[in-house]
């Protein structure tokens, strides 16, 4: 079985393409959206979402989050005893989603399309695919997030064809893409976007303004109540849209703070990241060869998107509103499906096909003499242009510097800095010359072949010998080896996870643990709950534990109601 | 160009609708994951078709300070990559990027030869697409106040691109060269919108870019300029802000303004301009940017300005004392210090080079707190090519110098050796400065000699052309004095002051006609110069005369050697004449 999965930084989702259209799975707790988050809970065992992200306020020092920004580096996490890369965390989101995938169909899942940031570069996408195997499925392709969300758009898009933007403001990432729709061809003209740019950006903006407002400091905060305080400024951010004025109180060591703010104010201290909005979508519009009136709509996804400042940006640039009837939040899930059913060669897609482009600039460094005569070197030679159709496969002729060069040293940059100093390297490749030639006879040719996944293969021909020579991309410490996968699959398997059947226990425990931290005033009563509900779940009666759950439930929902 | 459209199985005058049914049609058995190469060529025709369909739809609209270059056609073994020409509106093509590399470049055969002048090549790649903007609006208007989006504004900014355009409202051309002797001027195009069916503020392009160059040279830190440039309301419009974008690049690239590179930096990230694909070279933007902060940190902060620089003229690196230069530059010019940078070696040309970096030879360029008049004239005095009073004045004082420490030295030495010889002392003093002031005035002559033979050459040298306030007295010049000369020697009974006038004379004429020939481009493999070769004839001649005038015998006694050497410089004249005959009267250039 083949199902899509948007891998998001806050929420991740799961479904698959069936005969009806798409349709997502929820999860052990009944929810669509599975909380981004890890945690290890004290005897050990792994917990994914929502009770994870509960813990996140409870047990701050054994829970992670927003781990998708740190792909394709290698960066390590510390839980219990051992140390996570990103694509462990990622792959222990997956491994639950599938469960919960397979509890549905009740068959297993192989495959699977995952969505990434279509700005994500080459050692993201990686990490994304190692974590894609580090979860026991095959990574049948990775798609771009708006063009995922087009996708899901696209189908209900008018038969006559239309041009859109996909404005994606995801928890961490933004992608633009500029897209047309035209005879059951959606046709990707030009994606850019800001890898560490979204939602929690907003967040840590708010944050600092009411640490600076009060004179506090990060180190002032014990992690608890940090936690605490994140959390009450994210509910802040998301009602600030429906009331022109907020206010939180909050716990600091022995005393409480208050603090106020009004959407005049948030919008000042969003203005920079509003700006940083501003260029991608100026530099896919410019890409795509469009005018903003050429766009027939502006579709709005991901969950971000909702704040009224992004309606905001795109009413000031171009000068009209922009159009959101899909879920923000499920779009790119939906779209996932949708393209594994293309995939799977679902009957009812034979109509849609889907050409993507690639993101980024990919090229080799040079040197170049100014008009003193000056060498200058570091400068980037693009081979293939960005937002250029995949596949693609680009030649172009190099020179070296020198008469009786011996070797052409290529390398491969990705970017968009016109100096390779500003660029990400990919690799490496020597080509031997024949140094008994003139300059002008050793020319090489390279070719870049950039395929549908977005994997680059670098050859290179010295035009005199004739011999081909290639690139094996040299590792980097953001990406994982095929040994390494391997090893570290296997003792991830070595986790303990609880049962799915368990997972709605805990997640009440771990919602009543942070309500416990949230509010000073229900301690007692959430002390005491807590301690009945932990008796019913030693006594293993499944009657006794469901119906205890449910009032549990309740009584929290109450609270939560109430204060 | 018919292989794209023969693929696509459609007729060559297809419109944009039928190109794109085809190419849906063809994706269905050519999908581009299972096939990468087809699918590679198909997209390549598709791409290619649907630029032609755009090109030939708003080819007739546009006017030719629109039209967009005609795209080459591509051959399916190395196809160009192009991105996505949409069919309708009139589409400049994708800013090439000028082919600066001389090595490791990829070469394609048809391209002209890599400009090693990255300048040049900008401006070339500049005429070729006047601004990358759809249509370059001078003068355009703001989108929609940020508060209250209206669609309605944005729609009347310009015909926007349905997929039958209007025909484009036939700009106004004024094609104003740039106020700038030295250098070729860019063309600015300046379209002038029709009248607006509804009244709304207008901007002012040039203005406002010209506003925005300001800003960034005042700011005083990125953080104010960037903050400023995400306040500025006009810029929220997406076609406003790419037209403001290339305006500015034009303009800081015919006339750099003080800026520090962090404000450059931040402009030219506001307005997208710094990436690979943006047609700017980066070389040229490294320069200017380097221009730029040079003059700005003259301007505000003598601390950071480096006490030295290297700089490259004609490719050889000068290390300048940067910060005492400037100083120096700072005030009005005095006597006392220009009398002494005036002997040292080395200053005077590092004010010329400094002044020549900071200001690309145009004075008025320079940054305001220099003084115009101290940097014009360390800029002539130090200039190598042509003399000026500026020169002259420097040289002056230098062979003074010379003149007087030599005399003092040697009187000096003199009056000691008299001393010892036991002398009477009014006779050491009356012995001291004789030699003193025939050394002194001798020095001094020799050097006005110098300098005035050389000025006389620079005279008689210039082209016909040159505005001269007695034209008449340059032509007949050298034929006079030869007739004094010859006179001279004839009646005045003054053979050697005669034969110094003539020989000289010859000498000028000589370099008069070599000096004025029309420049031929020089033959690689002939390494002498023909003012080489008048050099060795000439001192042949002399050699020749005057081993005649050593013959014994008197067999030549009756041929007046001054008389033949006189008819040499004269019939040299003559040619020279007769080469410039142009411009002594309109009826002679007919002939």
């Amino acid at each position: 079985m083949i199902v899509g999965i948007d891998l998001g930084t806050t929420h991740s989702l799961i479904g698959y393409f069936s005969d009806d259209g798409p349709k997502l799975f929820p999860n052990a707790l009944g929810e669509l959206l599975t909380p981004s988050v890890v945690s290890l809970d004290d005897d050990g065992h792994m917990i994914v979402g929502e009770a994870a992200r509960d813990r996140l306020i409870s047990h701050p020092q054994s829970t992670v989050a927003t781990f998708k920004r740190w792909m394709g580096t290698s960066r390590e996490t510390e839980l219990g005893r051992r140390m996570f890369r990103p694509e462990e965390l990622s792959a222990l989101v997956l491994r639950s989603l599938i469960a919960d995938a397979e509890a549905a169909l009740g068959e297993k899942v192989e495959e699977a399309v995952i969505s990434v940031p279509a700005y994500f570069s080459d050692a993201q996408r990686k990490a994304t695919r190692a974590a894609g195997e580090l979860a026991g499925i095959k990574v049948e392709r990775l798609i771009n997030e708006p063009t995922a969300a087009a996708l899901a758009y696209g189908l209900e898009a008018k038969p006559e064809g239309s041009r859109f933007l996909v404005f994606d403001l995801g928890g961490g990432t933004f992608d633009v893409s500029v897209l047309e729709t035209f005879e059951g061809v959606v046709e990707v003209h030009a994606s850019a976007g800001d890898n560490y740019l979204g939602g929690e950006d907003f967040l840590d903006v708010l944050e600092n303004a009411c640490l600076s407002d009060l004179k506090l400091h990060t180190g002032d905060f014990s992690p608890v109540e940090r936690g605490l305080l994140r959390r009450r400024l994210e509910v802040l951010k998301r009602t600030l849209s429906q009331q022109p004025e907020q206010r939180i109180d909050c716990l600091v060591g022995e005393r409480t703070i208050h603090w106020e703010i009004d959407q005049d104010r948030f919008l000042q201290l969003a203005e920079p990241l509003m700006q940083r909005m501003r260029a991608p979508l100026e530099r896919a519009l410019r890409d795509a060869r469009l005018q903003p009136e050429q766009l027939n709509e502006i579709v709005l996804v991901g969950g971000a998107s909702r704040m009224p400042l992004v309606s905001r940006l795109i009413a000031r640039m171009f000068g009209r509103l922009p159009l959101r009837h899909i879920n923000p939040d499920e779009a790119i899930a939906l779209g996932a499906c949708v393209a594994s059913g293309l995939k799977r060669r679902n009957v009812k897609l034979d109509e849609i096909i889907l050409t993507d482009v690639c993101p980024y600039t990919l090229g080799v460094e040079v040197g170049q003499k100014d008009e003193h005569g000056n060498l200058q070197n570091g400068l980037f030679s693009p081979i293939i242009q960005r937002n250029s159709v995949v596949p693609i496969s680009r030649e172009s002729n190099y020179y070296p510097m020198g008469e009786r060069q011996k070797v052409l040293t290529l390398k491969v940059y990705q970017g968009e800095s016109p100096l390779v100093a500003k660029n990400i390297k990919l690799g490496q490749l020597e080509v031997p010359l024949n140094p008994t030639l003139p300059r002008a006879d050793n020319g090489v040719k390279v070719r870049f072949t950039y395929d549908i996944n977005g994997v680059l293969q670098v050859e290179a021909t010295p035009m005199a010998s004739g011999t081909r020579y290639e690139l094996v991309l040299e590792q980097n410490p953001g990406i994982l080896s095929e040994a390494e996968i391997r090893a570290r699959l296997d003792s991830l398997s070595e986790l303990k996870i609880h049962p799915r059947s368990k997972q709605e226990n805990i997640a009440v425990l771990a919602r009543a643990e942070r309500l416990f931290e949230e509010h000073i005033v229900a301690r007692d009563a959430l002390r005491e709950w807590i301690g009945l509900f932990t008796q019913s779940l030693e006594s293993q009666d499944e009657r006794l534990i469901s119906d205890h759950r449910t009032r549990f439930s309740q009584a929290m929902d109450e609270l939560e109601r109430q204060l | 160009m018919n292989w794209a459209y023969a693929l696509l199985g459609i007729p060559a005058d297809a419109d944009a609708t039928t190109i794109k049914r085809a190419y849906a049609r063809l994706l269905r058995t050519t999908r581009p994951d299972e096939d990468a190469a087809a699918f590679q060529r198909l997209n390549t025709a598709y791409q290619l078709a649907l630029s032609q369909a755009g090109n030939r739809s708003t080819a007739p609209a546009a006017t030719s300070a629109v039209v967009a270059p005609a795209r080459e056609p591509v051959s399916t073994s190395a196809p160009t990559a192009s991105a996505h020409p949409i069919a309708a509106p009139p589409q400049p093509p994708k800013p090439s990027i000028p082919a600066p590399l001389e090595v490791l470049k990829p070469s394609t055969p048809s391209a002209p030869a890599p400009g090693t002048r990255p300048l040049e090549t900008l401006r070339r790649s500049e005429t070729s697409k006047p601004v990358p903007a759809p249509s370059p609006l001078e003068v355009l208007k703001p989108s929609a106040p940020p508060t209250a989006p209206a669609p309605r504004s944005l729609e009347t900014l310009r015909p926007s691109g349905t997929a039958k355009p209007t025909p484009a409202p036939a700009p106004l051309e004024v094609l104003k060269p740039a106020a700038h002797n030295t250098k070729p001027a860019t063309r600015q195009v300046e379209v002038l919108r029709p009248p607006a069916p509804k009244p709304a503020p207008q901007i002012n392009a040039k203005q406002l870019a010209e506003r925005v160059i300001r800003e960034a040279s005042h700011a005083e830190n990125p953080q104010t300029l960037s903050h400023w440039l995400d306040r500025c309301p006009e810029l929220w419009s997406f076609q406003v802000k790419q037209a403001i974008g290339q305006l500015m690049l034009q303009h800081l690239l015919r006339e750099p303004q003080p800026m520090a590179s962090a404000n450059l930096d931040v402009l030219l990230r506001f307005f997208d301009l710094d990436h690979v694909l943006s047609g700017v070279n980066p070389v040229t933007l490294e320069q200017l940017r380097n221009k730029q902060a040079m003059h700005w940190e003259v301007l505000n902060d003598q601390a950071s300005l480096a006490r030295r620089a290297r700089i490259f003229q004609n490719g050889r690196p000068h290390t300048l004392r940067v910060r005492e230069c400037i100083n120096l530059l700072k005030q009005p010019p005095r006597w006392r210090p220009t009398f002494v940078t005036a002997l040292t070696r080395d200053k005077p040309l590092h004010l010329a080079r400094l002044v020549y970096t900071l200001c690309n030879g145009n004075i008025e360029q320079l940054p305001s707190v220099i003084d115009r008049e101290h940097a014009r004239f360390w800029f002539r005095a130090a200039g190598a090519s042509g003399i000026h009073r500026e020169r002259i004045a420097i040289n002056a004082i230098r062979a003074f110098t010379i003149a007087l420490a030599c005399a003092m030295g040697i009187t000096a030495l003199t009056t000691l050796l008299s001393l010892q010889n036991g002398d009477s002392p009014s006779h050491i003093w009356g012995g001291g400065s004789r030699v003193f002031f025939a050394l002194f005035g001798g020095i001094l002559l020799i050097w006005a000699i110098f300098v005035g033979a050389a000025l006389i050459d620079q005279w008689q040298g210039q082209p016909e052309t040159t505005a001269s306030r007695k034209p008449w007295l340059r032509r007949l010049f050298i034929p006079v004095l030869s007739a004094l000369g010859l006179g001279l020697d004839y009646l005045g009974g003054a053979p050697i002051a005669a034969s110094v006038i003539v020989w000289s004379l010859m000498i000028l004429s000589v370099r008069r006609l070599t000096h004025r020939q029309p420049k031929r481009p020089k033959k690689p493999a002939f390494n002498f110069s023909p003012r080489a070769i008048a050099y060795l004839l000439l001192v042949g001649a002399v050699g020749v005369g005057n081993l005649v005038q050593q013959i014994p015998g008197g067999a030549f006694d009756g041929i007046p050697l001054l008389g033949v050497v006189s008819g040499v410089t004269l019939l040299v004249w003559g040619i020279d004449m007769w080469r410039h005959r142009a411009h002594l009267h309109p009826k002679l250039a007919r002939s």
